[in-house]
């Protein structure tokens, strides 16, 4: 998670201490929240479903303690889906209540006005602090290289999961009847584990290897915008539910 | 997920309406066709292993 230091100046807040709690987090946000004489919302402190309600359910329910997935057991096949866990729940009505309190439709409109990268409410000093994915952290840079910004991880309710993050991925596939296989298998092998083909996928794809002894990790685990997202690789307890037929 | 991404946003977007949708039942109802569709998938597979 990303705040903006200048909001926090802007709103009274302490600009080197980020929320650590739910109950912070709330509070915060209540500071930087602003609507304009029409009611119109014109800032806000965070929008606990900017990446997609499904998403934004996996953040918030690991932090509130929740899974979502129970692995087989006993050789079966099929495991247990646990989205209604009782933290998930938990996790949504908080959600659910930003989008009461601060009115959804309102928010909607806000994040409707910033399109493309470049406008992005969190560079502009209009949204308080972001989730932002490893790959976007270059447009970031790009388009916001003055921003000051602290990098921390993902608040969590008291008796939550602190620190907590989740991953996710993208994997490299040969289809079924292709002629070069062995030189397609080649090149997985040494793009997923090779310590060129993994320094590759880091610094100029900026994508985390799945191969933990890369050397990559040496290179950004004491950086400090790269070094909390190490941390999370390191420590995380969840990979975004495993299961067969993901997309459902 | 996409059955996810449905409770979630029918939750956010009910929630200041006069009949706010209840995030147990959403996420229960989530839960259960997760469910019965991934059993199903399975079964599928096993189905066309044996074949």
């Amino acid at each position: 998670m990303f705040w903006n230091k200048q909001v926090f100046r802007e709103a009274g807040l302490d600009p080197e201490r980020p929320p650590r709690t739910i109950k912070e987090l709330d509070e915060m946000n209540d500071k930087i929240t602003k609507f304009d004489e029409s009611g119109r919302l014109i800032r806000i402190g965070i929008i606990p479903w900017q990446w997609q309600g499904d998403n934004s359910l996996f953040t918030w329910g690991y932090a509130w303690g929740g899974d979502f997935y129970e692995l087989p057991k006993n050789g079966k096949l099929v495991g247990r889906v646990t989205a209604d866990t009782p933290k998930n729940v938990e996790a949504l009505k908080w959600i659910a209540s930003y989008a009461k309190k601060y009115d959804v439709r309102k928010i909607a409109a806000f994040q409707q006005t910033f399109v493309g990268q470049a406008n992005d409410p969190f560079y502009m000093g209009t949204l308080g602090m972001s989730l932002i994915h490893v790959t976007q952290v270059r447009y970031l840079k790009k388009y916001a290289p003055g921003l000051d910004y602290g990098v921390t991880f993902v608040p969590a309710p008291e008796g939550g999961e602190h620190p907590t993050g989740w991953i996710g991925g993208w994997s490299l596939a040969i289809p079924r009847g292709v002629k070069a296989k062995k030189e397609a298998f080649e090149f997985m092998r040494w793009m997923c584990t090779a310590d060129a083909g993994t320094m590759i996928m880091g610094k100029k794809m900026e994508q985390f290897p799945a191969y933990r002894k890369s050397p990559y990790y040496d290179s950004i685990k004491d950086d400090r915008v790269w070094g909390v997202y190490y941390q999370i690789v390191k420590n995380s307890k969840h990979v975004r539910t495993l299961m067969p037929v993901q997309g459902i | 997920m996409e059955l996810l991404k449905r409770g979630v946003d029918e939750v956010m977007y009910t929630a200041n309406s006069d009949r706010p949708a209840d995030p147990q039942k959403v996420l229960h109802g989530v839960s259960e066709e997760a469910q019965k569709r991934l059993e199903q998938v399975m079964e599928t597979v096993e189905r066309q292993k044996e074949n």
